[in-house]
C-alpha cells in the first residue's frame, strides 16, 4: 500500500507542525470544561490550563471535539 | 444557562422522584439544545442530535461521580455529551473507509509521482528529493505500529476510531502517532531539511504549516 500525491501535504503538516505535548487526550478531556469556560468568558488562560491549549493545537481529534463543544455551549 | 444551581444538579439527579425525573428532563433538553447546534454538518455529514441525545444523557448520568465541580455542571455535562455525539458522527463518517487500507500499511511509501506538476525542473527534482528522504526516514525511524497509525491518520481516520481498529485506546494511539511525528521532524532536521525548504518545495504557505488538518 503506497501513499500518493494527495497524502504529501497532510503528512508534511503532521510532521513539521509537531511540538512536544506532555499530556494526552485523557488529561485534555478531564480539564477541557474549565478551559472552555475561560475561553468563553474571554479570560486569560491560566498557566495550569496552557497544556490543554497546547494539546488542542497538536491533536485534531480533541480539537474537532473542542470546536463542537464551544458551539454547543454557546447555544445554552 | 439553567436555574438549577451547580451544587444542586448532582443531588437532584441522584435524589428521589419526582425531582429526579424533572432534573433529568431539564438536563436532556439542555444537552439536546447544545448538540443540535454542534453536531449537524460535522465532517460534512448531516446528523440528527435527537438520534444520540439519549446515549449522551445516559453517559452523563453514569459519570456523575466524576464531576468534581471544577467547572459549571452543564459545561461538564456538555463535554461528555459532545464526545458521545462526535464519536457517533465519526463512526458514521469512517464506516466506509476500508480496514484493509490501513492494515496493509506495513509499508508507508510515497509512489514516485508520474504526474509531475507544472513546475520548473529543479523544483520537481527538489520535490522528488524531499519525498525520497521522507520515505527513507519513515522506513528507518518509525515502528510498524507507528507507520500503521500514521497511515490511518492520513486516510482521515480520527484517532478514536483508529484506536478501536487497532484494539488500543485513544490516548495510546495519540501518543504513538505524536511520537512518530516528533521522530520524523527531528530526523528531517538532522538531514538539514528546514521548514522553509519544505514550504518552498511543496508550495505551502507558512500558515498551513503547523495547523495540521
Ligand atoms: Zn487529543
Amino acid at each position: 500500500m503506497f501513499l500518493t500525491e494527495r497524502h504529501i501535504t497532510p503528512l508534511i503538516q503532521m510532521v513539521v507542525g509537531a511540538q512536544p505535548d506532555p499530556i494526552g487526550c485523557d488529561d485534555c478531556f478531564g480539564r477541557v470544561a474549565e478551559y472552555a469556560e475561560f475561553q468563553l468568558a474571554n479570560l486569560e488562560i491560566p498557566e495550569a490550563l496552557q497544556a490543554i491549549e497546547n494539546h488542542l493545537r497538536q491533536c485534531p481529534c480533541c480539537r474537532d471535539e473542542y470546536k463542537a463543544l464551544l458551539e454547543g455551549l454557546r447555544a445554552l | 444557562m439553567s436555574d438549577i444551581a451547580d451544587e444542586d444538579w448532582v443531588k437532584l439527579l441522584q435524589g428521589p422522584e419526582p425531582e429526579r425525573g424533572q432534573a433529568i428532563e431539564r438536563l436532556r433538553s439542555s444537552l439536546l439544545r447544545a448538540l443540535s447546534h454542534s453536531l449537524p454538518q460535522r465532517y460534512g455529514l448531516s446528523f440528527q442530535a435527537e438520534d444520540i441525545v439519549q446515549d449522551a444523557l445516559l453517559k452523563v448520568l453514569t459519570s456523575l461521580d466524576s464531576f468534581k465541580g471544577h467547572s459549571r455542571f452543564l459545561t461538564w455535562a456538555v463535554v461528555i455529551a459532545t464526545r458521545v455525539g462526535i464519536s457517533a458522527v465519526r463512526r458514521k463518517y469512517t464506516k466506509d473507509i476500508s480496514l484493509d487500507a490501513i492494515q496493509a500499511a506495513d509499508r508507508l511509501r510515497f509512489e514516485r509521482s508520474s504526474e509531475a506538476r507544472q513546475a520548473a525542473d529543479d523544483l520537481v527534482d527538489q520535490r522528488q528529493y524531499l519525498i525520497d528522504q521522507l520515505n527513507a526516514l519513515i522506513e528507518s525511524s518509525l515502528s510498524d505500529r507507528q507507520r500503521l497509525a500514521m497511515r490511518g491518520a492520513l486516510e482521515g481516520i480520527p484517532v478514536d476510531e483508529l484506536a478501536d481498529r487497532l484494539s488500543s485506546n485513544r490516548n495510546a494511539v495519540y501518543k504513538l502517532l505524536h511520537d512518530g511525528r516528533l521522530k520524523l521532524k527531528a530526523a528531517l532536521e538532522r538531514q538539514g531539511i528546514t521548514t522553509e525548504m519544505v514550504q518552498t518545495t511543496l508550495g505551502m504557505s507558512p500558515r498551513t504549516i503547523g495547523d495540521f488538518r
